[in-house]
């Protein structure tokens, strides 16, 4: 197979065992979540081959991990970013970055400029590491990494401990570097992180695999951690700004108009990401409402548990998929199912934007 | 100064200069060893490593005579090697000063190496670098305060030497004459004034090194205080 294949089944440390069995396709970015002290950290240490635990690991059809093989560390080139600072702190930002660089096959080789450029580092280049601020430290520790040119890349964590301004920018960073095809493999309890980023995921409870699939799969799977659950909805890409109203958006996809707050001007390019839980249904009789958005759609299917409170609604507006979450109770009231005309709404101020060049489709 | 006391201070500056360097090529790799290992075997080579912290330096000084002698394993090698004895010679004193000021470079290299957290050495090798250039351009730059506080103790612990080197050496001039031995020489010869003049010139040289030794690690303490905050 073209990527990573990891199978572990054995104990990490006295009374803690990991049991793991999953495939990452080359090119795309795969999330881990978990609790804390669920194992996903060791996961990733047991990928780099900076710990060890029975099984196999293979990348393409190379094995760094078998019943015969266990291969170093720095012949596997997995480059992995720890959550905590581990760059050289007397060291300058470029000398850490050339750290990377000399161990960039020949041909992949990028230069300082260039990564400074992509990791928003420019005036950074000549600081000692040391001087750094947390979010700085781990941009240059991604950057680094990336220079290395790794087949897989991974990160342990990359927001966490991250005010939001260095969260926001850190996500931009990955959110550019997932789309030129670097193969991501990223651990984080953090599920709207993984909304953003990963295409697909896989859950871990007590070090034991329960759950993997597309992000899509994953979201909208009723047995998914909550967290998780809460990240269903839907990624639209390249809609335009058509008009740009005292800061509120008026985007288009196709024949579907939204209202974002966004300040973005006419003709720039847009991709919105939209949650289940921030699209409500009414019947269409349009009364007076705050909500910006009310879209004429039609029910495509709805999914329910007997386990679960929550209904999970596809609606087809003229062409553009969404997801709704309401309550089943409230399903009852409106008495509509699949196939019955209804109105998706969605609040503005809720509809999450980006600029094309950072969004990508989950 | 008379010339017999410059040159045993010159002496005890050449046997310290050469055992540093001696202490710094055994103590690095042993240090290294040492933070990064557990079990048993580690646990004696701890144990014997701080042996001479514990042992009175006529008891070192009286085996490692033995060893030397020409009945004993050091001898019989060297003696093989037509090297002939180690013992009351500079070489010998070489030896005992190592083995005795062994504690004193290790234990802090041990503790600085220990202090380099394990993920940044994990961090390096999975970007490609090999286990040799992890310690090199990581381990060694991290501990570099360790380093010079290890070579500038076990230096000044050369030249504060004297049961050791007594035992092996004796009192030749300018052979195994050092001056701890030398300022003994003067005190038994009733020359107060002579031993005056040497053993102030050891205080001194032993305050100046410990005010750069005190200095170099409240440098490294206050530096890795702010990194952590």
């Amino acid at each position: 197979m073209n990527g990573l294949r990891v199978q572990l089944n054995g104990l990490a440390y006295r009374n803690f065992a990991l049991d793991v069995d999953f495939a990452v396709t080359s090119g795309t970015c795969t999330g881990i979540f978990g609790r804390s002290g669920s194992g996903k950290s060791t996961l990733l240490r047991c990928i780099a081959g900076v710990q060890h635990i029975p099984g196999e690991i293979h990348w393409n059809n190379e094995a760094w991990l078998n019943r015969e093989t266990r291969v170093a560390a720095h012949i596997r080139r997995a480059a992995m970013v720890f959550q905590s600072p581990t760059l050289l702190p007397h060291r300058t930002v470029e000398q850490n970055l050339n750290q990377g660089l000399r161990h960039s096959p020949k041909g992949d080789r990028t230069t300082v400029a260039k990564l400074a450029g992509q990791f928003e580092l420019t005036n950074l280049l000549q600081r000692a590491a040391g001087s750094l601020s947390g979010g700085q430290q781990q941009r240059v520790a991604l950057a680094r990494a990336v220079a290395a040119s790794p087949p897989v890349l991974l990160l342990d964590e990359p927001l966490t401990g991250l005010d939001s301004e260095a969260q926001d920018k850190m996500l931009q960073v990955l959110m550019r570097l997932q789309q030129t095809g670097q193969t991501i493999l990223f651990v984080s309890h953090s599920a709207s992180a993984l909304g953003l980023l990963a295409n697909h995921i896989i859950v871990i409870s007590d070090g034991v695999q329960t759950l993997q699939g597309t992000s899509q799969e994953i979201f909208e799977h009723p047995l998914a951690p909550q967290p998780l659950t809460a990240q269903a909805g839907v990624m639209l890409r390249n809609g335009k700004v058509a008009e740009n109203n005292g800061g509120l958006a008026r985007v288009v996809f196709g024949d579907v108009e939204f209202q974002v707050a966004s300040t973005l001007l006419d003709g720039a390019s847009l991709n919105l990401r939209i949650l289940a839980d921030d699209v409500s249904i009414a019947l269409p009789t349009t009364g007076v409402t705050s909500i910006m958005n009310s879209l004429p759609s039609i029910i495509s299917s709805v999914a329910v548990t007997d386990a679960n409170p929550m209904a999970l609604l596809t609606l087809d507006c003229k062409g553009v998929r969404l997801l709704s979450r309401i309550t089943q109770k409230a399903l009852q009231k409106l008495g509509v199912g699949q196939g019955d005309a209804v109105e998706a709404q969605v609040k503005s101020a809720a509809i999450i934007a980006f600029p094309t060049d950072a969004g990508h489709d989950p | 100064m008379s010339s017999a006391d410059a040159s045993a201070l010159l002496l005890s500056v050449k046997l310290a200069c050469v055992t540093t360097m001696v202490l710094m090529a055994i103590g690095i790799p042993l240090a290294w060893w040492l933070a990064r290992s557990r079990g048993f075997v580690a646990s004696m080579a701890n144990v014997l490593v701080a042996l001479p912290l514990v042992l009175p330096p006529s008891v070192l000084g009286f085996y490692l005579l033995l060893a030397m002698g020409p009945n004993g394993p050091i001898g019989a090698v060297t003696q093989s090697m037509s090297i002939g004895s180690l013992a009351f010679s500079f070489e010998g004193l070489v030896v005992a000063s190592v083995l005795y000021s062994l504690p004193f470079v290790v234990q802090p290299l041990q503790a600085a190496f220990a202090s380099v957290p394990q993920r940044m050495l994990d961090a390096t090798a999975t970007l490609g670098t090999k286990p040799m250039e992890v310690f090199l351009r990581v381990a060694l730059p991290m501990s570099r305060r360790g380093l010079l506080v290890s070579a500038i103790l076990g230096f000044a612990h050369t030249i504060g030497e004297f049961g050791v080197v007594l035992m092996i050496g004796g009192s030749i001039p300018d052979e195994t004459r050092v001056v701890s031995v030398q300022i003994y020489d003067h005190v038994e010869a009733l020359d107060y004034a002579s031993a005056h003049q040497l053993s102030l010139t050891l205080v001194v040289f032993s305050i100046l090194v410990l005010t750069l030794v005190y200095w170099i690690w409240d440098g490294s303490h206050s530096r890795s205080s702010e990194a952590a905050q």
